[in-house]
């Protein structure tokens, strides 16, 4: 682990933009464009392996991460075993393993 | 027909999209027209959008393209004239204006379209008393004449666009949806991109309906190339601040938090409302509102109390222009097929 930060911020209860840091989520819309398409069906997270045992919500990690709270989901996104099942499903094509991929690099970089 | 039939013109009582498309058609049928118009200009709301969705073609070269066949055919457009009631007379129809002049007609066609929501009834929005609130009307109007908005781009960072003003919305008695805004808000916040290209825009909207052609793919477009934010969510407040900047609050419902955002300006999707003629139809409509209620059995979609008066556009509910010239032709073949089937009998 390279960062502490993310453990110590616990999930915030109000998206307050005018606050809220966007440059990991900028940087995110840049390398993986697709996930802009997102409707917020809740395909990913109806198929997601992870989900079921430990409670992760991709679609809530990754549209809460582009709201401009990265560091929020570190734990989260260690839930992750990107099998892949999430890309397959998107109806707008969303590369969401890569979301996921990119996601963690960002904030371990 | 009988001479005294046709000795008399066929009305048309608004010069909107659906009117025009009407008068065109009854043209092309053999008949005379003529317009009503209460307005002093003529066509409808087509006098005062800019580019239309989805295609972003003019608006005034549509109205042109209607207007122009029958200026050729000297159709008479007669401004500024409200027609109040119509009754059943000898010679087919006693049409009676504002003003009290009375004109036999044998049939008409009814397309007195919609008006459009008073956002100033949600007060929770500041239309009217914060400056920087705008209705996606004053925006159509604004480009139209100036091609440009009164905010200088160098203050402009975000841009709000609210769905769904005055309409499912019981706390303002209209329940229905109208239909139209989702896909003009979806164009008017690629319209705000290309004029502020580094501003963020944001859509907040309960549900995105997007039913018509090439309205789904308008949208991708916003999201990837225009870079457009759809947060769902219906904006439960604004507020001005001491620098005229707006502050809304809502719930970002994807992501199941409270949101708050600082905006330098707003545009509320304002619906539709219709108006109800006595003497066109009687009915209530399910939905509790004011359009004209028509008989909902796929057949007589046109059809009014009056026999040989038919009813076109969205004075029946919520449309598009092209749903509007649609029905206009529509209501124009049904007038005239009901004028022959009289003739022969
Ligand atoms: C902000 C906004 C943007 C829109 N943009 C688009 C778009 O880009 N593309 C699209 O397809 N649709 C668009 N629409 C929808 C479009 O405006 C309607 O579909 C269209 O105007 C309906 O045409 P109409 O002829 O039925 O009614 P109207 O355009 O309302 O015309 C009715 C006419 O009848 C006249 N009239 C009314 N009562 C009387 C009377 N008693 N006597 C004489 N005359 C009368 C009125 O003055 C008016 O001229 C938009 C709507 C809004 C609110
Ligand atoms: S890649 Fe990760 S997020 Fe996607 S389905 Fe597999 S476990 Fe879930
Ligand atoms: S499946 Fe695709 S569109 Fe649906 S919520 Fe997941 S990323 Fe968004
Ligand atoms: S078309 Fe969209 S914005 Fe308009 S009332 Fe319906 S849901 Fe709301």
């Amino acid at each position: 682990m390279t960062h502490s930060f993310g453990y110590s911020i616990s999930q915030s209860r109000e998206t307050n933009w005018d606050k809220l840091d966007h440059r990991f989520a900028d940087k995110l819309l840049d390398l993986e464009p697709s996930v802009r398409l997102c409707v917020g069906c809740g395909s990913c997270t109806g198929t997601c392996t992870a989900a079921p045992r430990s409670g992760f919500d991709i679609r809530k990690v990754h549209t809460r991460f582009r709201r401009g709270e990265a560091g929020a989901f570190v734990a989260e996104l260690e839930k992750c075993m990107f099998c892949g099942k999430c890309s397959m499903v998107c109806p707008r094509g969303v590369n969401i393993r890569n979301v996921m991929d990119l996601m963690k690099k960002l904030i371990e970089a | 027909m009988t001479n005294k039939q046709t000795q008399f013109p066929i009305a048309v009582i608004g010069s909107g999209p659906a009117g025009l498309a009407a008068a065109n058609t009854l043209l092309a049928l053999g008949h005379q027209p003529v317009i009503f118009e209460k307005e002093k200009i003529t066509g409808g709301k087509l006098s005062r959008w800019h580019q239309l969705f989805p295609g972003f073609i003019s608006a005034a070269e549509i109205q042109e393209q209607l207007i122009g066949p029958l200026k050729k055919a000297s159709v008479k457009i007669s401004t500024e004239t409200e027609v109040k009631t119509m009754k059943p007379d000898s010679g087919g129809l006693e049409i009676e204006t504002a003003s009290g002049e009375k004109i036999i007609a044998k049939g008409a066609v009814w397309a007195s379209g919609y008006t459009e929501f008073d956002a100033r009834r949600k007060e929770e929005y500041g239309y009217g008393l914060y400056k920087n609130v705008l209705t996606s009307a004053d925006v159509e109007e604004m480009l139209a004449k100036d091609g440009k908005l009164p905010f200088d781009s160098a203050d402009v960072k975000r841009i709000g666009i609210l769905h769904c003003v005055g309409s499912r919305d019981e706390k303002v008695g209209n329940t229905y949806c109208s239909k139209v805004c989702c896909i003009c808000a979806v164009k008017q916040a690629i319209e705000m991109k290309k004029l502020y290209p580094s501003a963020e825009v944001f859509n907040f909207y309960m549900d995105l309906r997007l039913f018509g052609k090439g309205y789904e793919e308008l949208y991708r477009e916003a999201q990837m190339d225009w870079q457009v934010n759809f947060i769902r969510g219906r904006v439960s407040e604004l507020a001005e601040d001491q620098q005229g900047k707006i502050r809304m609050k809502t719930e970002d419902t994807l992501t199941g938090v409270p949101m708050k955002m600082t905006l330098d300006f707003v545009i509320l999707m304002v619906g539709m409302e219709g108006k109800r003629f006595s003497f066109l139809s009687e009915n209530k409509n399910t939905d509790g509102s004011d359009f004209i209620s028509y008989p909902e059995n796929f057949t007589g979609e046109n059809q009014t109390a009056l026999p040989n008066v038919m009813v076109a556009g969205a004075c029946k509910g919520p449309s598009t222009i092209v749903d509007a010239m649609n029905d206009g032709k529509s209501a124009a073949l049904a007038l005239h097929q009901y004028l022959i089937s009289q003739a022969e009998k």
